[in-house]
């Protein structure tokens, strides 16, 4: 998986409420396993393994094997790199309108 | 997680004249970046700041003299749309901008967010000289 498509699919991967919804619930919690995230839904464990999956894949979740079962994490850092970026053009489009009004005044 | 710009500022200038510093390329130079900027839909230019080896690729999307213009703003690690909406009341001009779609292009963006961070420090400077 390069990083390209990870990027991709962060935005497929948020549009689902289902996804959204385990999201929220592992950003409460250290990890969960499988069983512990299921009682959530109303789907099965195959269902919500494939959401996982997908979450996977865009890298907002990391899964490690403990035992028999499958433990699940969070990964926010690809969110909050898009999140640095807006807050950073908040402030260049700022700093650029002060130039702007700079120059229309000069001109009047 | 809010991914858009959205920015009102307000000018005691005419219209137009906001109009021209959103679409002269010489006057858009003086705030924003250089640039070969034309405000006819479907026109292909860049921003460029040869000093941070930065290039913004962009697509005319939408013209409305004097109150409507949009393009794309493809560059720097990102893949998003600037808009620009202006109106006229009592002496004052508004404009509102939005920039949508953020989303993460690739990791060729560390230099170009060295860049931009530098290019505020000197924005400063070229303020206090105007």
């Amino acid at each position: 998986m390069n990083e390209k498509s990870q990027d991709r699919d962060i935005y497929v991967a948020i549009a689902d409420p289902t996804r959204r919804k385990l999201l929220r619930l592992l950003a409460d919690v250290e990890e969960l396993p499988l069983n512990e995230l299921t009682v959530h839904f109303e789907m099965g464990r195959t269902a919500v393994s494939k959401h996982l999956a997908i979450l996977k894949e865009a890298g907002l979740v990391i899964s490690r094997k403990v035992g028999r079962e499958t433990r699940y994490r969070l990964n926010a850092a690809p969110l909050r790199e898009i999140e640095d970026w807006v807050s950073f053009y908040r402030r260049f489009w700022s700093e650029r309108m002060l130039l702007l009004n700079e120059i229309l005044e000069e001109e009047q | 997680m809010n991914l858009t710009v959205s920015q009102d500022f307000n000018f005691k200038s005419p219209i137009e004249k906001v109009w021209l510093a959103l679409t002269d390329a010489n006057t858009l130079a003086r705030w924003v970046m250089a640039n070969n900027i034309k405000p006819v839909v479907g026109h292909k230019f860049q921003f460029r700041n040869e000093q941070w080896n930065l290039i913004i690729d962009s697509e005319v999307l939408e013209v409305e003299e004097p109150y409507k213009l949009s393009y794309t703003w493809v560059g720097g690690g990102i893949n998003t749309t600037v808009t620009w909406t202006l109106k006229h009341e009592d002496g004052t001009t508004y404009l509102n901008l939005e920039q949508t779609g953020f989303e993460k292009e690739d990791q060729a963006f560390n230099g170009a967010k060295y860049g931009w961070a530098k290019m505020g420090e000197d924005l400063n400077k070229v303020l206090e000289e105007l």
